[in-house]
């Protein structure tokens, strides 16, 4: 007995337990499904790889390389280089390898905006309803009513290419999505009993929604967070695609580019624009797969069976 | 005359790692004319072997061993459009949630249209009258044939759903809990409207409730299930008045009853999980009279007067154990 | 602590639902869910509220432990008038002292809260004790709900207990704030009937010796009889009858009650399932005719019952009725239904 009450001191802490609930129901959920699982390991895989991009590359991405003295360009995967070289003699290998980075702080960054936001304004206008959650609703569909691409190629082009700034554009607009599956969540939990409870018990509006509330959504938030990290990394590729991007950061939207502008494509370079079409291809799908699981959080009948 | 019979029927769920048992082993003979309850606590399995007679088991549901017999035929082993075809025309159900069992974008007079001419072979005039005839029969106004679901208070819906049962002139109605979630005066006229119409068709009804003073009133026979057993079964009165099993002596004290004063006493300690095996009794854990052949040996439902059938090892020390049940301390003696 | 005898005066209150007005069309009539209605009770004593659902009781729950506010009405809590104007800490401090007990175990808990969490989330809302006191406080809870041995439950999540073990905890955490008045509304209709008795036992016993005045809310009499001292019957969000509760189950003298007690099951198979004596049609609580409400079910409506609404007033037996006619009614035509039996065929 004694004991039990010693190991509960240190696990006290609230914020403690919340967050541990609902990362282990978050993990619980990829344990399940199994796209969920394939989609996991997709975006832990790029992680890593982004993470040790300098230890795996073979050479500096901007490095033109020179061998014997000349440039190597345009060349076919060989031994010094799996996968060619760019027109401009840089190792596509090392490219696509840090092509990882500006992925995954893009599709990082922006998802957590787009929980943090998302779930904001899904908490307030879920639980307070009335004027409130009208206006912030109204707001949300005016969010909706932007087109999404050209609203980031405007805003880049007006404060500059920058990574930073093709983040910052989506997390204004994309947590939309989140805010409207939130409040429609919220709506649901505030009814439930336990929040009734909570409130007979003398607890505040801010007790409710924080202690309560939030950790009955929180699950909910993560999974759109991490399709809000495909669609991210979708943009940010399509953006530099375009020729929007960051000129200084290597991601594969990037690459994309450079080997469309170089006309990589009439010269049959495969190895240098099918890789970063691939990698691309596969976290957002991992962001779909993972999205695809979301549905038995959201209709848990349908796991019935 | 006995035309439904149930032999030994199991029916199991298969689960991701075991097997859960949610019916094992059940016999019972239902005879013509007759009200049957059948009571037991919540995951006792009694829905279940209702589903189980239906044919509507959950996917991962099957029946694992055991025959149910209509009129002598097997049920299981016979072709699915003839299966089909004595479901509902014969045997109809009531279903627990009746109140949602109407689809709210049609009229009901719809739902009756659909069942008579798809099964009962009727055109559309002859259903719409039939509907406006059972609808006075279970008290409705035939007018309201043409109002949607939503317009109906719960227990009009309950009677829409006995009207909706009746309407292939069936056999055997079987009502899974007809009566609860209802206010005691629709309750009241359900059961009243039950027993009617066995009266007036000579209907034969299994009724499936957890509540003892439900069937106490309706029915002749009753089969107290636990865990997927029966564990006794016979006529009402002799059951209610002198139970034999120590379940069934727990149940009626744990009612309580506008007529009676005594303390209310509960069955301390929880059903034991299906999925795993069993050894003994089952009923053990929360028996306050077990003895030691209890936890060994699993008792059998047999026959020890006409017509009464309990599994209980010491089925006859029943006078004793009645006095006995009568105590609070006996049953607290099983922690919960 | 306040002078009066009574904990709760309820006077005249009523509770009016305004529907959202459409643009076009008739303007939809306020639901009348609660219709002036008044009753006190006695500090330390119990009180039952039946009724169909729809009758009002559920509002009136809410609105004394003030989940909802008045349409208008007096309600005094100890003495003192709980209007609108309270300040937060007032407010604060009746939530402290009136508890709720809620029907449906499995949601009243946060399913992603152990038990002791559940349990303390009051304490620290009303900044009880230190840690240490409010652990001994919760142990000390859950072992006068006899969920022992405690350790074993206290760090157990809901979906860990059964619904009995769960009501048990959602008692004592109504409990472990030391209230003076707890409403519970229909505590044990979600429970497995085995484990029921366990629950109202567990109840009773815990109410008396905590000294708490309670309300309980139920359709059910026989549930009522088992616990309280006083029963309420409302019928379309007024009072029609209200007495000690043996007087109101044995000589019932309202039309509606006598129904309400002829149709509660028995499991006493020998008592006969009789035909009741009321007409089926129910009247919706937004559409309240004039006169008396129970009209239009009544089998002994006379024209008096269209036209005027019949008030609250004392009987001869000492219970509180509201008819025209209870004292004809009453004394002739409720048979004991222990007299009749049931013919077996």
């Amino acid at each position: 007995m004694e004991q039990m009450i010693e190991e509960q001191k240190g696990k006290d802490s609230e914020l403690y337990i919340i967050l541990k609930n609902s990362w282990s129901n978050f993990f619980n959920f990829f344990k399940e499904d199994r796209f969920a699982m394939v989609g996991l390991i997709i975006y832990l895989f790029v992680g890593i790889i982004a993470i040790f991009a300098p230890v795996i590359a073979p050479y500096d991405p901007h490095e033109m390389l020179r061998y014997d003295g000349e440039y190597r360009t345009n060349a076919g995967p060989n031994s010094e280089n799996i996968l060619g070289t760019t027109n401009m003699g840089r190792d596509v290998f090392s490219q696509l390898i840090y092509g990882a980075r500006p992925a995954v702080l893009v599709g990082v960054s922006a998802a957590f905006m787009v929980v943090l936001i998302g779930t904001l304004v899904g908490l307030v206008a879920g639980y307070y309803r009335g004027k409130v959650d009208t206006f912030l609703m109204r707001v949300t569909d005016v969010a909706f009513g932007i087109p999404f691409e050209p609203f980031v190629i405007v805003l880049v082009a007006f404060l500059g290419p920058s990574i930073w700034n093709i983040v910052l554009a989506m997390g204004l607009l994309l947590w939309r999505d989140t805010a409207r599956v939130i409040r429609s969540q919220v709506l649901v939990v505030r009814e439930r009993g336990f929040v009734e409870s909570a409130r007979v018990a003398g607890a505040s509006n801010f007790r409710i929604i924080f202690r309560h509330i939030t950790p009955n959504i929180l699950p909910l938030a993560l999974l759109y967070g991490s399709l809000a990290m495909g669609w991210a990394i979708l943009t940010e590729a399509a953006i530099s695609f375009l020729g929007f991007g960051d000129p200084s950061a290597v991601s594969w939207g990037f690459m994309l580019n450079d080997a469309f502008v170089s006309q990589a494509l009439s010269r049959g370079s495969y190895s240098w624009f099918v890789p970063p079409g691939i990698c691309i291809m596969l976290v957002v799908m991992a962001g779909f797969y993972i999205g695809r699981g979301s549905e038995k959080i959201l209709y848990p009948r349908m796991n019935q069976y | 005359m006995s035309f439904l019979t149930i032999e030994d029927l199991k029916i199991h769920y298969q689960l991701k790692n075991s097997v859960f048992k949610a019916v094992d082993g059940v016999d019972l003979t239902i005879k013509e004319g007759q009200i049957i309850g059948i009571v037991g606590e919540s995951g006792c399995g009694k829905s279940t072997l209702v589903k189980g007679i239906m044919q509507v088991m959950a996917r991962n549901g099957f029946i694992a061993a055991g025959d149910i017999k209509y009129n002598g035929e097997s049920m299981i082993k016979m072709s699915e459009s003839k299966r089909r075809a004595i479901l509902w025309k014969d045997i109809a159900m009531i279903p627990q949630a009746s109140m949602d069992s109407l689809n709210p974008v049609y009229r009901v007079v719809d739902a009756f249209i659909e069942v008579m001419t798809l099964k009962g072979g009727k055109s559309k005039k002859e259903a719409i009258v039939r509907a406006g005839e059972l609808f006075e029969l279970v008290g409705i106004d035939k007018k309201r044939l043409r109002d949607y679901p939503h317009q109906f208070s719960g227990g009009m819906k309950q009677r829409v759903a006995i009207a909706l049962a009746l309407c292939l002139d069936p056999k055997i109605i079987i009502a899974d809990e007809p009566v609860t979630a209802l206010d005691v005066i629709v309750q009241h006229q359900v059961l009243t409207m039950l027993n009617n119409l066995r009266s007036q068709f000579n209907l034969t009804v299994i009724l499936i409730t957890h509540d003892i003073s439900v069937v106490a009133q309706t029915c002749d026979e009753l089969a107290v299930m636990y865990a997927g057993k029966i564990v006794e079964k016979g006529n009402i009165r002799d059951i209610l008045k002198s139970p034999r099993h120590p379940y069934s002596m727990g149940l009626s004290n744990a009612f309580p009853d506008l007529l009676k004063n005594d303390k209310l006493i509960s069955i301390n300690g929880s059903v034991p999980n299906l999925a795993l095996e069993q050894k003994g009794c089952r009923f053990v854990s929360r028996c306050p009279f077990s003895v030691d052949i209890c936890h060994t040996h699993e008792p059998e439902l047999t026959e020890y007067e006409e017509g009464r059938y309990a599994a209980c090892h010491r089925v006859h020390d029943y006078n004793e154990l009645q006095e006995l049940a009568k105590g609070v301390s006996v049953w607290d003696k099983v922690t919960s | 602590m306040g002078q009066s005898d009574f904990l709760i005066e309820v006077e005249d209150l009523k509770k009016w639902f305004y529907p959202k007005q459409s643009l076009i069309g008739r303007r939809k009539a306020p639901l009348r869910a609660v219709d002036g209605i008044s009753f006190s009770i006695k500090k330390g004593t119990s009180i039952g509220i039946a009724g169909e659902s729809g009758c009002g009781k559920t509002t009136t729950g809410k609105l004394l432990l003030k989940l909802y506010d008045a349409t208008e009405g007096s309600f005094k809590f100890d003495g003192v008038e709980m209007n609108s104007g309270m300040t937060k800490q007032e407010l604060k401090d009746f939530r402290r002292k009136a508890q709720l007990m809620f029907q449906n175990p499995y949601e009243a808990l946060n399913p992603r809260y152990t038990i002791y969490q559940s349990l303390q989330e009051p304490l620290i809302i009303h900044k009880y004790g230190t840690k240490e006191v409010r652990r001994k406080k919760i142990i000390n809870m859950l072992e006068k709900v006899r969920l022992t041995p405690v350790e074993s439950y206290l760090h157990k999540f809901p979906h860990q207990l059964s619904g009995g073990q769960l009501q048990r905890v959602v008692l004592a955490r109504s409990l472990v704030v030391d209230p003076l008045f707890l409403v519970a509304d229909e505590p044990v209709s979600m429970l497995d009937v085995s484990v029921r008795a366990g629950v109202l036992n567990l109840m009773r016993e815990v109410t008396s010796t905590m000294g708490l005045t309670t309300v309980y809310i139920s359709h059910d009499l026989s549930l009522i009889k088992y616990l309280c001292e006083e029963t309420v019957i409302m019928y379309l969000g007024s009072i029609v009858e209200k007495g000690p509760t043996d007087k109101i189950l044995f000589s019932p003298m309202h039309p509606y009650t006598m129904a309400l007690i002829s149709a509660v099951p028995s499991s006493d198979p020998d008592v006969e399932l009789k035909e009741l004596n009321i007409n089926n049609s129910i009247t919706s609580a937004d559409n309240i005719p004039d006169g008396c409400k129970f009209q239009d079910r009544c089998p002994y409506a006379q024209e008096i019952c269209f036209k005027q609404e019949p008030l609250l007033q004392k009987t001869k037996n000492d219970h509180f009725v509201a008819c025209h006619f209870s004292e004809e009614i009453g004394g002739k035509q409720y048979e004991n239904r222990l007299c009749s039996t049931r013919s077996y065929g």
